[in-house]
């Protein structure tokens, strides 16, 4: 039989009680659950910004329908407390088909999120044991995130006017699992003011409004602190250049926006903060209806809180007013 | 839709888009009936001998996009909350409610039940007109055309269809008339799944093909999408036909799914080589007998072949009367993967509407419905053995047969209010238990 050296045995023994330690602490280790980790606010169909609302629907009965595809790229990413990163969500794609309903003042629209593919890392921060997401279409083939439905109404302001304002709710119905950062499996709410005008070729937007959010999971990190206030400002501009067909019209802007929880406003570990830079193309109107491609590229400027360190944003846009309907 | 249109805001006869929805809501009731045994050897499938309250509540939203000329997106999100008579255990083709699913619960579930393309391609021979519907843009096509749809449905969209049977929410409430209950068609644990269909349509002919992806694991939700190595292909061949002036269709179908699944006579074997190999002590996929004196399927699980073929049948009688009749003809070697538990079906009906009592929108059906076991399926649940739905563990061998009647009284078109009886004999093909009677209500409202 082989024996062991004396400093070798040493070490064994080290190692064996740290390896004790660390199994203790593991089993210790508190669950974390997952939640709604989405930050993207996307526009309800035929406005002309990914994340903001231009409040440009028109007065008569109107319509609209968006698909998009979006890919988020470590939109959670937790200290791990050993000097390391724990990238929980690694990877977020999703695909949204959103409509809306516009007449007059007012607009309803309803957004379905499905998961297509979101994946990361399982491990321990801070104490907290974490499981990664595992989504995809063959083990989610039917899986939708929460639905979104919501109501904006124009107060002021025509869709042509420069300046417009608007107040605007969305409810979150809870849909999918919190084990794939698709839900907080509770009901949550938003309302925000928003305000748009045009200036020119230029189109400028914002609000600012309050999510109202149940789930506090805190202190645990990354996770949830209850209600959140919403922010963000965007603004565009309009081209035609040359080289595109008759009557299409391209903008090109930043979007910037973010959250941050009330409980502990600005805070490092509860604020999201990002910007997307924007462009889309609108072709020619073509038996009143208007078909529009958007493009998003952009990065978490504080990616904590469920802003991702880089996101792409793609999205299919067909709107216009009812047939027969005059403005 | 039809509102819009009244207003001059939309033209039906040639949509861009729709949207519709449903709401239906089922509660069924089932007395208490005579049992010689229930779960015997710790078999955990069988139908509870209780009295039993069930109910589903399903609502639907269907959107249709025209995106170009042929081309057609259709998006259907849904909710469903459901409570199944005895876990959905103890029924092969004769469950009650065919808005049940195997992963419902009484807390409402949202899911995208479809999310498809479908491209019609035009051969000519005159222009027909389609109907504003759910899942169906109002507008025209060509009489003779080509048909694909990819993406994620049911194939019951397209296969399996009969017009006087198929429509749950308005027609017969048992599954075993919605199509062939012993066509084990590939789908997830709510019954859809991805895939494509083929249909070419020429005049009176149509011939219709279609594979789409099977569970992972029987009867569950996650799906396989390697389509090249597991798939549940379906043709159909129909012909429309006129018999003494009123229309009919007569259809074949054949089936062939290649999925991971157990056959009957392998699970028996293994057991008798090792009775360690037993219902009780498999750790793989498997239902939870606690039966260690019964083979089990989940030792014997690898990829397998289960085929199929049957025919359909659609008759008009008169104006107010049609008539159905199916039959269908699987190997039956193999366990169910997604549908029922039956392995042979045939049914036979009559569904009328109103009209002779002076309400035309009103329906009225009476329809039985026998299943029936292979001989290899029957020793598999005599020795004790369970699969996704059946197996009281032994087995007096007989048809599970259902005789059903309803009645729907229609409200402004939109709305409408069924009764429903069921008598059901044999159920889990077992004579020593049952039979049973199962009563139904139905609200069904849509726009």
């Amino acid at each position: 039989m082989r024996s062991i050296e004396p400093a070798r045995r040493s070490d064994l023994v080290a190692w064996t009680a740290l390896g004790a330690i660390l199994a203790c602490g593991a089993a210790r280790a508190q669950e974390a659950q997952g939640f709604a980790l989405e930050r993207l606010l996307q526009a309800a169909p035929g406005s002309g910004f990914l994340a903001h609302d231009d409040l440009r629907w028109p007065a008569a009965l109107s319509g609209g329908v968006s698909l998009s595809l979006g890919y988020a790229h470590a939109p959670l990413s937790l200290d791990d407390g050993r000097g390391g990163a724990l990238v929980v969500v690694r990877h977020q794609t999703s695909a949204d088909l959103a409509f809306s309903v516009g007449w007059d003042r007012l607009r309803a629209g309803l957004r379905f999120s499905s998961p297509v593919y979101v994946a990361g890392d399982s491990g321990l921060a801070l104490g907290y044991r974490f499981t990664a997401p595992a989504a995809n279409l063959e083990h989610n083939p039917d899986a939708l995130s929460d639905l979104a439905l919501s109501v904006d109404w124009r107060l002021l302001g025509d869709a042509q006017g420069s300046v417009r304002f608007a107040v605007g709710a969305i409810a979150w119905v809870p849909s999918g699992e919190r084990s794939g950062y698709a839900t907080d499996g509770s009901w949550r709410g938003l309302v925000r003011l928003q305000a748009a005008g045009d200036r020119g070729p230029l189109t400028w937007a914002g609000y600012l409004g309050v999510h109202l959010r149940p789930l506090d999971e805190s202190p645990v990190p990354g996770s949830p602190r209850g209600s959140e206030s919403v922010f963000g400002a965007a603004a565009s501009w309009r081209f035609t250049p040359a080289a595109l067909p008759a009557g299409a019209v391209l903008a090109v802007g930043p979007e910037l926006f973010g959250s941050t929880a009330v409980a502990a406003p600005f805070s490092s570990v509860a604020t999201a903060l990002e910007a997307l830079l924007a462009a889309r193309l609108d072709t020619a109107p073509y038996a009143g209806a208007t078909l529009r491609f958007k493009l998003g590229v952009g990065a978490g400027l504080h990616a904590r809180f469920g802003a991702p360190a880089w996101r792409v944003v793609l999205a299919v846009e067909l709107f216009g007013a009812a047939a027969g309907a005059k403005e | 839709m039809g509102l819009l249109s009244a207003r001059g805001l939309h033209a039906l006869d040639d949509e861009r888009w729709n949207a519709y929805g449903q709401f239906t809501w089922i509660s069924s009731f089932k007395p208490a009936f005579a049992a010689a045994y229930t779960n015997l050897n710790g078999s955990p499938n069988s139908l509870s001998p209780e009295a039993e309250h069930g109910f589903t509540a399903s609502a639907t939203l269907f959107f249709g996009l025209r995106l170009w000329s042929g081309g057609e997106l259709y998006y259907v999100p849904e909710a469903i909350s459901e409570r199944p008579f005895s876990g959905l255990h103890g029924l092969a083709g004769a469950i009650q409610n065919f808005e049940l699913q195997k992963t419902g619960d009484s807390a409402p579930q949202v899911y995208r039940s479809r999310a498809y393309l479908k491209q019609t391609f035009g051969l000519g021979g005159g222009e027909l007109a389609h109907d504003s519907d759910q899942q169906q843009l109002g507008g025209r096509s060509a009489r003779r055309r080509i048909v694909v749809a990819l993406g994620n449905f049911s194939i019951l969209d397209f296969l399996g269809k009969n017009a006087f049977t198929s429509d749950g929410r308005r027609q017969f409430f048992s599954i075993g008339f919605m199509t062939h209950a012993a066509w084990d068609f590939a789908a997830d644990a709510r019954g859809y799944a991805w895939g494509g269909v083929v249909e070419v349509t020429l005049d009176d002919w149509a011939l219709r093909l279609g594979r789409m992806s099977p569970p992972v694991n029987p009867n569950q939700l996650p799906v396989g999408l390697r389509l090249d190595r597991y798939y549940g292909d379906a043709l159909e061949v129909e012909h429309q036909h006129t018999l003494f002036g009123q229309p009919g269709a007569v259809r074949l179908l054949g089936f062939r799914n290649r999925e991971v699944m157990g056959r009957f006579d392998d699970a028996v074997a293994a057991y008798d080589r090792d009775h360690a190999q037993n219902a009780a002590a498999c750790t793989a996929f498997n239902y939870g007998s606690g039966n260690a004196s019964a083979p089990d399927l989940c030792w014997v699980r690898r990829p397998n072949v289960k085929a199929g073929v049957g025919v359909d049948l659609e008759q008009r009688l008169t104006g107010w009367l049609g008539l159905f009749a199916r039959a269908l003809w699987a190997d039956g070697e193999t366990e169910v993967q997604a549908y029922s538990s039956t392995d042979r079906s045939a049914s036979l009906g009559l569904l009328a509407t109103g009209a002779p009592w002076g309400r035309a929108a009103d329906s009225a059906g009476l329809a039985l419905a026998g299943g029936f076991l292979s001989q290899s399926h029957a020793d598999y649940l005599a020795r004790g053995g369970i699969d996704g739905f059946i197996g009281d563990g032994a087995l007096t061998q007989a048809a599970e047969t259902t005789l059903e009647a309803f009645y729907s009284l229609v409200f402004w078109q939109a709305l409408s209010l069924s009764v429903d009886y069921q008598r059901i004999w044999n159920p889990a093909f077992n004579a020593a238990r049952g039979p049973l009677h199962v009563l139904g209500v139905r609200f069904h409202a849509q726009y």
